[in-house]
């Protein structure tokens, strides 16, 4: 589904560059769960960017089968949901941009709004949730398009322990 | 006092009614003790009656009409302009390579230094006031835009982006909405500006006006009749900055302030 081929990225600052990648090849396929490790700023939200789209890279590779790449989301470390919208909004900004009918996606809306326990906060705005409660929407925006690859990018790293076993 | 604890809406309203108290009272003593002559500090009741005089003989209500019909106006035609300009200057780096040196350079010279050339291009008519509050809110409310907008979270725009937004979705439904409760506080603040500049410019060359009121009110030595129009002014002010507050809430319930 996903084929990752000697990846490098380079960062430039001003007259300093630094390597975040170096030669990284992957392969994903297709139900694989996949999970990238490893310390801090070594390069794992690069990676998931550059695979994602929103970063050029500066040498390799990245290859999708069967139009995946029109077909993916991603779960952010620093976002959860846009703070203008209700959770309903959120989980159906996607569903939105694609241009999906509203009876379709209030179907989707209100699937994920009970797998995900806000069903009662629909009409909430992100402001009135606690973090954990943020990042379920979060992870329903990204799954309601029911992507057929879904990048996450430490999507619990902000929440207390507790809550993220509990996400988990 | 603690560093930004929040206060009761009864205890804040409570406090905002002492602060316009305080000076009141600041203002009767130094009137009616005389500590001041009544020809520079007129008393309170004196202002009162001056006012009351203006409305009813004076046509007050028509002075104040007008200057509000020239601030919105020239107001909107200013907001028109600096706020979808702000957006793409804010947004993408060429716009603002070319804006920004014309921008800051208008926004040093103050409107003041364009009166004359205004009553050169177009008399002492309404055109006139338009084109200085024009000259005077638009380059503050652009770069006041662009700064709201270059402030919006790139996780924003990122996350669009994996939904597949298109360009003009990004602006339509990220950019613009997270950005409107800044471009709404910059509104409010400039159109504080827009005060000074109407009065400004009324005081300089107008028939009507509260700015005129003011320039004739000396003329004549009535300097109650100065306060009166300077604490008229004030009002607008507070109830003009009271409707935004009021329509932020409204607008805006989501936004965390």
């Amino acid at each position: 589904m996903l084929k990752i081929k000697s990846l490098s990225k380079i960062y430039s600052y001003e007259n300093k560059k630094v390597e975040a990648l170096r030669g990284v090849s992957l392969e994903i396929k297709k139900g694989e769960f996949v999970a990238v490790v490893g310390p801090s700023g070594c390069g794992k939200t690069t990676l998931l960017k550059c695979v994602a789209g929103l970063l050029d890279y500066t040498k390799g590779d990245i290859k999708f089968e069967n139009d995946v790449k029109k077909d993916m989301s991603m779960v952010f470390q620093n976002f959860s949901s846009f703070p203008w919208l209700t959770v309903r909004e959120n989980i159906e900004f996607g569903l939105n941009i694609k241009k999906i009918d509203i009876k379709k996606r209030n179907t989707i809306a209100n699937n994920y709004l009970s797998t995900t326990g806000l069903k009662d906060y629909a009409d909430f705005y992100p402001k009135n949730l606690s973090g954990g409660m943020k990042q379920r929407i979060a992870l329903a925006m990204s799954l309601a398009g029911d992507p057929r690859l879904t990048l996450m990018d430490e999507p619990f790293g902000a929440l207390d322990t507790q809550t993220r076993s509990l996400m988990q | 006092m603690d560093i930004r604890k929040k206060i009761t809406k009864k205890s804040y309203i409570l406090k905002s009614f002492l602060g316009l108290f305080s000076v009141f009272i600041i203002w009767s003593f130094l009137s009616y003790a005389e500590i001041i002559k009544p020809f520079f500090l007129p008393s309170p009741t004196e202002v009162i009656g001056a006012t009351i005089q203006l409305f009813v003989e004076f046509g007050f209500l028509s002075d104040i009409l007008i200057s509000i019909y020239r601030i919105a106006v020239g107001f909107l035609l200013a907001i028109i302009i600096a706020v979808p300009l702000g957006i793409l200057v804010g947004t993408i780096k060429s716009i603002e390579a070319f804006f920004e040196p014309i921008v800051a350079f208008i926004r040093y010279i103050p409107p003041s230094a364009f009166v004359p050339l205004s009553i050169l291009w177009f008399g002492i008519g309404d055109l006139e006031k338009f084109f200085i509050i024009f000259i005077g809110v638009m380059p503050y409310m652009l770069i006041l835009t662009a700064d709201v907008v270059g402030n919006i979270k790139n996780e924003y725009i990122e996350v669009g982006r994996t939904f597949g937004a298109t360009t003009v979705q990004i602006y339509t439904k990220i950019i613009i909405p997270s950005s409107l409760p800044g471009i709404w506080d910059a509104m409010r603040l400039m159109l504080g500006a827009a005060w000074t500049f109407i009065v400004l410019v009324e005081i300089i060359a107008a028939t009507s006006g509260l700015g005129h009121v003011i320039v004739q009110s000396q003329r004549f030595l009535q300097t109650a009749n100065v306060i009166a129009v300077i604490i008229i002014i004030g009002f607008l002010g507070l109830i003009t900055d009271y409707l935004f507050k009021i329509g932020h809430k409204k607008f805006f319930p989501w936004s965390e302030k």
